[in-house]
């Protein structure tokens, strides 16, 4: 009993072979979970942040519009995927509106996101093509504000 | 040389660095994809048409014109104010004024986005709180959990009437 004591008992380490199945997991996770968007933004924009901010509901089919700026620094908008200037773009609009089906464009839903210094003056005339077009429903794309009072 | 107790085994491959090859590639997937900004306000814009209609029959008593100048500056009424405190006025002009008030906001072509933006966000939150607060008093429930008559009737009695003008 006595001599046999020189073989040190360890406790067994933690088996790590699974380890890259759990990473392999999340992997999946998060590639299920992320919507993917089918379009590059071209122009660089910063939305800005407020309170009032809403999850989208999934029914309402929409076409983005990007206000932001491009490589020369001046202010161009682009639709969905189409790089565009102002008068364009009630026809783009248009455009892709009518390529949709008749339930989509009941469910429509203009995305706007305008970089945060951006001059009213686009937006507004962007919102003025809209109305004359007939497509109602903007929303202000943005992120959320954490309430700091 | 004859006595070859111990055979030679030829060793595995070594899989320990499993487990980096795929934290390797989870990162390169997260960043690599644009996650989407999903969150916003949604808004309604007015039809074309009734535009000159609406500026003729208009009782200036009922109406509180809010103009964000160049700079970013807000007045009420002509008189400065501040974006961050002018919840409680907004919400004291609706509530008196009852569903007959009109917020009429005109934006300066030079102002910047964010400014609007936020007091859009003051605007709509305003709307919300004194929503939530009737539904609480008549209902005893928040805003958002009210059911779909109980809303309509909520609506009615405080509708959203914001008019931009151009």
């Amino acid at each position: 009993m006595q001599i046999r004591r020189k073989k040190h008992r360890s406790v067994p380490g933690l088996n790590m072979a699974s380890m890259p199945d759990l990473i392999f997991t999340v992997l999946f996770f998060f590639m299920i979970v992320t919507h993917m968007r089918n379009e590059t933004v071209k122009v660089k924009l910063q939305v800005p942040q407020g309170t009032e901010v809403t999850k989208s509901s999934n029914k309402f089919s929409t076409i983005n519009i990007y206000i932001g700026r491009n490589n020369y620094g001046d202010t161009q908008i682009q639709v969905n995927d189409r790089m565009c200037s102002l008068e364009q773009v009630g026809t783009l609009v248009r455009n892709f509106k009518a390529n949709l089906s008749e339930e989509s464009q009941e469910n429509l839903i203009i995305n706007l996101r305008a970089d945060r210094n951006t001059d009213m003056g686009i937006v507004n005339d962007l919102k003025k093509e809209l109305r004359n077009i007939g497509a109602l429903t903007i929303r202000y794309s943005a992120t959320e504000k954490t309430n700091v009072k | 040389m004859i006595f070859r107790r111990k055979r030679r085994e030829v060793p595995g491959l070594n899989t320990t660095s499993t487990a980096d090859i795929s934290f390797m590639l989870l990162v390169f997937f997260l960043v690599t994809t644009s996650m989407d900004v999903d969150k916003g306000m949604n808004r309604q814009l007015p039809p074309k048409q009734d535009e000159k209609q609406e500026m003729m029959d208009v009782d200036r008593s009922k109406v509180m014109s809010l103009a964000l100048s160049e700079e970013g500056l807000l007045t009420i009424d002509e008189k400065p104010a501040n974006i961050d405190k002018i919840r409680r006025q907004l919400k004291e002009f609706i509530v008196v004024i009852g569903p007959s008030h009109i917020i009429e906001l005109k934006t300066d072509r030079k102002c910047d986005y964010d400014t609007y933006f936020h007091l859009q966000n003051e605007i709509v939150r305003s709307y919300r709180e004194i929503r939530d607060a009737a539904s609480k008093h008549m209902f005893g429930k928040p805003y958002s959990k009210c059911s779909v008559e109980q809303r309509e009737q909520l609506l009615e009695k405080y509708p959203q009437r914001v008019q931009e003008v151009y």
